[in-house]
């Protein structure tokens, strides 16, 4: 249903234009979930928005964005607003900055019907409330307001809201990063249930290994603006072969306690990236043939890597 | 014995609620109903609960920020509310803070210089402008930022830097005990890391006590010795960290381990999503608890020791037992 291939997109920075994307391919059916990894600054939340058609003004794209056959790259204003919303939605990390404080809720979630489907203050009204009742806010009055509702609360009002139209693809980014575990178990729960329920599908971005594992069938790992390792989840926590996929887990706490062990180093923004892998000079594995030439991804589909020297092969 | 660090005891706090009309009474809100903790010198305690649980408000406490209603916070053997208001101000040169926002928590127009010296300059009044110097260089070295830095302003740093900066602030008066609520939660996995690893550092090397507030457990179970885990302003359980978490004993303990996600387990089972109001006596966790039945409704739960141990249920996985006091 969503084939990104070979996505590129460039910004103006200090007066040129400098890629923050590049060679980004992955493909998403009806039903399926995919999650992006990486730290801040590696592109996951840009492949979002090139996909929603929200890249900020100026930016350049290059590949494509095929959407039901369509490619999202090359269509007008008018055709996106008509998918955007209706087909394919978004949720934001943070509910209090997506949610509008001077409306309730209820006309919130009730506003995507109004515009896309047409339906009566009325009809909309009463589909807004089964909608917060699916998303486990049934106690929750429609005319609240988001003051009134605690984060989790917040973010379930907004997944009810991109929920609204019955959207084929459901973006996600870092959902669940600003709740507590509970919360975010709740959320996750949520998300994966409405895939099975309705086939939608899932695009996942998380800074989160663990969230990544037990949501999204596939996965990329991004740095710098390029994928450097993908394949089904599974897979690639059964085999990880990048470097660089192996030094965020072994950063991640979660495991066992003990020290983790940092990256050294910071990810280079789009302006300062060096020649050749970006992640050789913060690697532990880096050698000399690293810096000549960006390594393309390879290996035995679906699982590829893009490293001269990987843990495992993929 | 000696005393420890920190020694906080009954400590119940009240937050008054917006009047609803001009003549109405103000409402209370009790978010600490009676805590005790203690954290030795050089010794770390964790602290862990969702949103609500009392988590800040027991830091703005323990830093003498809010007033309890009842209780006492004893900092080396000093109670910090009975002292007058320039003991108190000698006594907050050893318990200093780190908060979660490092954009928010320093001052942009200030020099990276002028925010690590303020402590200094406001709780040490003594100190030439030459020391000063010497120690925010001294202190800028210890979080591995370069000395140029006291020159730059907060903008030119990134995320995990100005943590570095934060925690210089809060080192440069020698504190006992830095109280850090969600240091780390804005921060990437491995500048994260990075943050970790300098706390634990400072921790051995300067013989540092934290309080380390936060709603991510692995986090915790990296840097604390000890967790308490709070509810609803209670504490329901007290322990080894490394124990409390593999071997939960309280229900609430065991569906916040289990909420965690893990990598290579594929979907958790559903995580309790119902929540009834708590039961006005009786267990505050009632309302969500798998496990509750007609005492817990009835019956607040009193925290008891086990070992090394504290938990508060009627019903816990394997019961403690009872102190026996014998004369």
């Amino acid at each position: 249903m969503l084939e990104v291939d070979d996505l590129l997109v460039a910004l103006p920075m200090g007066g040129q234009l400098m890629p923050v994307l590049s060679g980004v391919s992955f493909a998403l059916a009806k039903g399926d979930s995919v999650g992006l990894v990486g730290e801040s600054g590696s592109g996951k939340s840009m492949t979002a928005l090139a996909i929603m058609g929200l890249l900020p003004p100026g930016a350049r794209v290059g590949g494509r964005i095929g959407f039901d056959g369509r490619d999202l790259l090359a269509a007008s204003e008018a055709e996106l607003c008509a998918i955007r919303g209706r087909r394919i939605a978004m949720v934001f990390q943070e509910p209090m900055t997506a949610l509008n404080p001077l409306l309730s809720i209820g006309a919130q979630v009730a506003e995507p019907l109004r515009i896309h489907q047409r339906l009566s203050r009325a009809e909309a009204g009463g589909r807004a409330r089964l909608l917060l009742d699916r998303v486990g806010l049934s106690r929750v009055p429609a005319h609240h307001y988001p003051h009134q509702l605690s984060g989790g609360q917040r973010q379930r009002v907004v997944i009810a809201m991109a929920l609204a139209c019955g959207p084929d693809l459901l973006i996600a980014d870092e959902p669940t990063t600003a709740l507590d575990v509970t919360v975010q178990a709740q959320v996750l729960d949520l998300l994966a249930d409405l895939a099975e329920e309705t086939g939608m599908a899932l695009l996942l971005i998380t800074h989160d290994l663990g969230v990544v594992s037990e949501t999204a069938r596939n996965m990329l790992v991004m740095y710098a603006g390029r994928v450097v390792e993908q394949g089904p989840t599974v897979d690639v926590f059964a085999r990880m072969s990048h470097p660089y996929t192996r030094a965020l887990l072994a950063a991640s706490p979660h495991e066992a306690g003990g020290r983790p062990l940092a990256i050294p180093g910071q990810v280079p923004d789009a302006l300062h990236r060096p020649q050749g892998c970006a992640f050789a000079p913060r690697c532990t594995r880096a050698q000399a043939d690293c810096t000549e030439s960006v390594p393309p991804l390879h290996g035995t589909r679906p699982h590829l890597a893009a490293c001269r020297h990987p843990h495992a092969p993929p | 014995m000696t005393a420890p660090l920190l020694q906080v005891a009954g400590l119940v706090h009240d937050y008054t609620l917006p009047r609803r009309h001009p003549f109405a009474a103000a409402g209370r809100l009790r978010v600490l109903h009676g805590i005790d903790v203690t954290v030795p010198a050089g010794g770390s305690l964790g602290v862990v609960g969702e949103s609500g649980s009392g988590k800040s408000t027991l830091a703005r406490c323990v830093l003498a920020l809010e007033r309890p209603q009842a209780g006492s916070v004893r900092l080396r053997g000093q109670d910090l509310f009975a002292l007058s208001a320039s003991d108190l101000r000698a006594a907050r040169r050893h318990v200093q803070a780190v908060f979660q926002d490092p954009y928010g928590s320093l001052d942009p127009r200030h020099s990276v210089g002028r925010i690590i010296a303020e402590p200094v300059a406001s709780l040490e009044p003594g100190v030439s402008h030459r020391d000063r110097h010497a120690r925010v260089a001294a202190m800028l070295e210890a979080v591995g930022l370069p000395a140029a830095s006291a020159y730059k302003y907060p903008h030119e740093f990134s995320g995990g830097q100005r943590q570095r900066i934060a925690i210089a602030r809060a080192l440069v008066t020698n504190p006992a005990l830095v109280v850090a609520d969600e240091p780390v939660s804005a921060l990437d996995v491995s500048v994260q890391a990075q943050v970790l690893n300098l706390m634990l550092d400072l921790q051995e090397r300067l013989r540092l006590a934290w309080l380390f507030i936060s709603h991510d457990l692995g986090v915790v179970r990296c840097i604390s010795a000890r967790v308490v885990v709070l509810y609803r302003g209670r504490i329901v359980e007290e322990g080894p960290t490394g124990a409390v978490f593999d071997r939960p004993l309280h229900p609430y303990t065991q569906a916040l381990v289990a909420a965690v996600p893990r990598i290579g387990q594929g979907r958790r089972t559903g995580v309790a999503t119902t929540e009834e109001p708590p039961p006005a006596d009786g267990c505050a966790y009632a309302g969500r608890c798998p496990m509750a039945q007609a005492r817990c409704r009835a019956e607040a739960p009193l925290l008891r020791a086990d070992g090394e141990r504290r938990v508060a249920c009627h019903f816990t996985v394997s019961p403690p037992p009872e102190i026996v006091v014998t004369s």
